[in-house]
């Protein structure tokens, strides 16, 4: 005999439980993490993460709004999921230009503090971002890439942003932002193009991404007495 | 359009004409709302076609239309609108269609009011439009299967709860002592859907929240609804139409419970693992491939149940249009889960995971198991509603095989294309992602070509469909329409 009201209840049940273990509790306990000073005795040597300006607040939503995390990833895999960590192409530069590391840490819920939502992404067309700020720290050459990618990289198949950008009579002098781009690609004689509001806290919000700071001590990071251990985080 | 050999067994009390009478007028009821969710359905669907091919074509070439004025059609836009008009314009509008007229068909009872349906279905299909809109204004998101603007889940989740509670309501008001399995799968999607997604726009959209658990709930919902909404709704299908069609009852009621309970039990804690290796405790991703692979279980129970009650009589997918459509998306779900399972192994995981394959396994999902279900209901259901039978049989074929051929190469290109980009991602001698994009690029050529190939089947469809909606079917004194040698074949009228 078919019991409408037992069926309902148990269909419920069965589906509360997870819900409340799967969804509520963790949204409560990864609610209390927020940044950990690197030596709680001096601050400072800096938080992790860093605090995001607010420039990358509204980068972040660009981000999201123009759907970069569909070709985009920001996730960096263990090394049990591939090699993903060693990709010298992803990882952190530091002032010269060389890689901080041998190897990048994989992604911890830390890296994403103060963003509305992880844009950890679905499949990869293209490199992953989650340290594109040290790779990349010229602002020229994010304009000019998300403007038409494809000056940059021949095999790009990034689509070009051009509707974030405005061409525009040059008026005096040419703007320090304007879009260098060569020949093949460049405005017509007097004109220019700039970056609007969004393409500017797009850069922003990428030029942020440095997604390897080092781990403080309580997440598994070495200590900082142990010099030059800073450079080369632990996962 | 009855393309059966149904049971004509006289002792059977839904055999009697007072039956017959109330078939029919219960069909005659439904009509309107079941026409309007088929047909508004099956528009999103040339919708989804068509952005599908332009998101394959943008991808590859994003000089392809390239135009200032064009600039909404790139490649995250046409992709983000191509899976909201394939899932929520087509699929779970296709889903409700069927859902409705088999539970009004198995509650014996006719609709009286079908108004509630037809503002809520206006309201659903009036959602999907402002969210593709939305999309393409740029107001979207880059979230998977919540890329439709912010505010537009509020219409969505009112209009589908209208109609869960509409289809709970006539399920409590049934007269038909019976309770079949069909319709447990159909009361679980009326209860899962409102719910995975008043919790996903809620938590990710409204609450406050770490970011990465936001992440987390959006694999959860994407997750959620293929396997306890699209995979209940076509569940519930292929539960009626193989019985119905061969004449004789479900194997084993005990496996169908069995079934039904596994995923009831199992199908909540799935869907993190997609994130494994992601910035998550761990214990997350952990316990969906476990709930995946425990899935197993209720999916060979189906798997059994179905095949059991098949056993002999795999013929009818000769002549039925019906039965071969759903024979091959109930193959297709076991082989869904199957695969769900291998992506949770960690070798496995490691090739597949962010790479086309993930959206292989999407596509073996709504395309392979889901719209081939869903097409074998309407290809049942419309001639009964309408009183009228399919126009052509060439037509029904064609949709099928360039549908099959389609799908075979939808998913496999998919899956293949993302292992070779996972080894590309892995060689470490090119110092740039080029590798990566140019295998990538290679299949998502292939990809273009199945898009234009699926058009041209669903097109097919869709026609036909429109001519049986404006009453152009063929009369049913000319008897069914059925493939190949058909008409060797029992027949029976369309008001069984």
């Amino acid at each position: 005999m078919f019991r409408t009201s037992i069926f309902f209840l148990i269909l419920g049940v069965s589906f509360f439980v997870p819900w409340l273990v799967l969804i509520v509790q963790p949204t409560i306990y990864l609610n209390s993490i927020e940044p950990i000073p690197y030596d709680p005795e001096d601050k400072t040597k800096g938080m992790y993460p860093p605090p995001v300006p607010n420039i990358a607040k509204q980068g972040h939503e660009v981000y999201n709004q123009q759907g970069c995390a569909f070709c985009h990833t920001q996730m960096v895999r263990p090394t049990y999921l591939g090699q993903d960590s060693y990709r010298t192409d992803w990882i952190s530069l530091d002032e010269e230009g060389n890689p901080t590391a041998t190897r990048m840490r994989e992604s911890t819920p830390y890296d994403f503090i103060g963003e509305s939502y992880a844009h950890l992404g679905v499949s990869r067309f293209g490199p992953d971002l989650s340290n594109v700020g040290t790779r990349r720290k010229d602002r020229a050459w994010h304009y000019t890439h998300l403007y038409n990618p494809r000056a940059i990289h021949s095999w790009s198949v990034m689509p070009g942003y051009r509707h974030l950008f405005e061409t525009r009579v040059i008026q005096g002098q040419v703007s320090d932002d304007a879009v260098q781009l060569p020949e093949k690609y460049a405005p017509p004689e007097g004109y220019e193009i700039v970056p609007t509001k969004e393409a500017k806290a797009l850069v922003g919000y990428l030029l942020t991404l440095k997604k390897d700071a080092p781990l403080p001590v309580e997440l598994g990071g070495e200590s900082p007495e142990e010099e030059g251990a800073a450079a080369a985080p632990a996962g | 359009m009855s393309d059966t050999a149904e049971s004509t067994d006289k002792t059977n009390p839904h055999q009697t004409p007072e039956d017959v009478a109330l078939r029919a007028s219960i069909d005659r009821s439904v009509r309107l709302p079941v026409l309007f969710f088929f047909s508004s359905a099956g528009v999103w669907l040339i919708v989804a076609m068509v952005l599908g091919f332009f998101q394959a074509m943008k991808l590859q070439y994003p000089g392809f239309l390239d135009y200032d004025f064009l600039f909404f059609l790139n490649y995250p836009r046409t992709r983000a609108a191509f899976t909201g008009a394939l899932i929520y314009g087509w699929a779970i509008q296709a889903g409700l269609g069927v859902c409705v007229w088999l539970m009004a068909r198995l509650c014996r009872v006719p609709l009286r009011n079908p108004i509630t349906l037809i503002i809520a279905g206006h309201f659903w299909n009036a959602g999907v439009l402002f969210g593709v809109l939305g999309i393409f204004a740029g107001f979207g998101n880059s979230m998977e299967w919540m890329e439709f603007p912010k505010w537009v889940w509020p219409i969505l989740a009112a209009s589908y709860s209208m109609i869960a509670v509409w289809m709970i309501t006539m399920f409590v008001r049934r007269r038909e002592q019976n309770v079949y399995i069909a319709q447990w799968y159909i009361l679980g999607a009326c209860v899962w859907f409102p719910w995975l997604y008043l919790t996903a726009n809620v938590f990710i959209h409204l609450l406050p929240g770490a970011a990465v658990m936001k992440t987390a709930v959006n694999a959860w919902y994407t997750n959620g609804v293929l396997f306890l909404v699209l995979g209940p709704m076509g569940l519930a299908a292929a539960y009626y139409l193989i019985p119905k069609i061969l004449g004789r009852p479900i194997y084993s009621y005990q496996l169908a419970q069995l079934g039904f309970w596994g995923l009831a039990i199992f199908g909540g804690w799935a869907g993190m693992h997609k994130l494994v290796g992601g910035p998550l405790p761990s214990w997350m991703p952990g316990v969906g491939g476990a709930a995946t692979l425990f899935m197993l279980m209720p999916v060979i129970a189906v798997a059994i149940n179905h095949h059991m009650t098949t056993r002999g009589q795999h013929n009818a997918m000769s002549y039925s249009p019906t039965m071969r459509f759903t024979a091959i998306g109930a193959i297709s779900y076991t082989l869904l889960n199957v695969v769900a399972a291998l992506y949770c192994v960690f070798p496995i995981a490691e090739i597949t995971q962010l790479t086309l394959a993930s959206i292989g396994f999407q596509m073996l999902g709504i395309y392979a198991f889901f719209s081939m279900t869903m097409f074998g209901a309407i290809y049942f259901i419309v001639p009964r509603v309408t009183q009228t039978e399919w126009r052509s049989a060439k037509r029904i074929n064609q949709h099928f095989w360039f549908s099959a051929y389609g799908t075979v190469m939808l998913v496999g290109l998919m899956i293949v294309g993302g292992l070779s980009q996972s080894a590309e991602n892995n060689n470490l001698d090119v110092p740039n992602y080029s590798g990566v994009v140019n295998v990538g690029m290679f299949y998502v050529r292939g990809l273009a070509v199945t898009f234009l190939l699926l058009l041209y089947a669903n097109a097919n469809f869709f026609f036909h469909l429109v001519s049986m909606t404006l009453g152009l079917g063929k009369k049913e004194a000319e008897g069914p329409t059925l493939l190949g040698h058909g008409a060797h074949h029992q027949e029976l009228p369309s008001h069984t």
